[in-house]
């Protein structure tokens, strides 16, 4: 698995941050047989994504998202692709707002990090998508970081 | 003649790890009634083979199954040893005629006829097949989103 794209929250636009949309797509074994009338489920559900979440350089309590399937209509054709995924509130994701500063959120999977940048999200709910900062503006910076 | 050949086949769970390791999924399927004293794959089995074990294990070369023959209890323990062990080299030699042989097979064996239990019955010819799925992950296409819409129509 390879995180390589960056998210920010950056407050800028005043979109409204309401939900973190996540999605991961798995391979290895096939998603469903069917057989004799039946399907049986091969690919699990809910997949435990297990991965590291920080905030100001802190590690959240939460290490575990367990991911549905997704519905099929958007399942690959591909039927040893699954796609799973879940969407809630930031807060519900883990990344509980400490303080009124603003600071840098991030989740890892093993070693491997992708950062949110969560710019007071919780006290002001607005959020910017996937533009870089600088630290002369004081906003943090979003890091590219790969793994194979 | 004993029937058709019979497919049952289990959902599958996650191997015993530790936080963070590769997910290991494990799938089994029951292939049985095969005829008394017979170790040939019956036409049923055969379609299940080929239809989903081996192109799982095609799809996935990292894949691992373990074979496992059965045979009822009539009969000497010697001979349903040999019946069982025969049993399961037919679904070796099924899966490495289709190319999926060779490693992906990491044991093929006769577990001989159970102690207890009916003299007779089907689910006890068979051949136990234990798949062993490593699974990988990556992040689909914009897969992490922030903004008003949820996947679920929901804000």
């Amino acid at each position: 698995m390879v995180w390589d794209d960056i998210v920010e929250l950056g407050g800028v636009d005043k979109k409204s941050l309401q939900k973190v949309n996540l999605q991961v797509q798995a391979s290895g074994a096939p998603r469903v047989w069917h057989w004799d009338g039946k399907d049986f489920r091969i690919m699990l559900d809910p997949f435990p994504l297990e991965a590291i979440g920080k905030r100001n350089g802190r590690t959240i309590p939460r290490n575990v998202w367990p991911l549905s399937i997704a519905p099929s209509a958007v399942q690959p054709s591909d039927p040893f692709q699954t796609i799973y995924r879940d969407a809630d509130s930031a807060r519900d994701m883990g990344f509980i707002s400490l303080d009124q500063r603003p600071g840098v959120a991030t989740i890892a999977r093993a070693s491997v990090e992708i950062d949110l940048g969560l710019d007071n999200w919780a006290e002001r709910g607005f959020a910017v998508q996937g533009l870089p900062s600088s630290a002369d503006e004081e906003r943090p910076d979003a890091h590219w970081q790969r793994s194979g | 003649m004993s029937g058709p050949g019979k497919i049952w086949i289990k959902e599958s769970e996650v191997a015993n790890r530790s936080w963070g390791s590769p997910i290991l999924l494990k799938s089994r399927v029951h292939l049985y009634n095969f005829d008394i004293d017979v170790p040939k794959l019956k036409p049923e089995h055969e379609k299940f083979l080929s239809e989903k074990v081996i192109p799982a294990l095609a799809n996935n070369r990292e894949a691992r199954v373990i074979l496992s023959g059965s045979a009822s209890r009539s009969g000497e323990n010697n001979h349903n040893n040999v019946l069982s062990a025969a049993r399961a080299e037919s679904v070796s030699n099924r899966l490495s005629a289709a190319g999926v042989g060779g490693v992906q097979i990491t044991d093929t064996i006769g577990l001989g006829s159970p102690r207890i239990g009916p003299i007779e019955d089907e689910g006890d010819r068979a051949v136990f097949i234990l798949i062993s799925y490593p699974i990988t992950m990556k992040r689909s296409p914009f897969a992490l989103t922030i903004g008003p819409e949820s996947w679920y129509g929901t804000t």
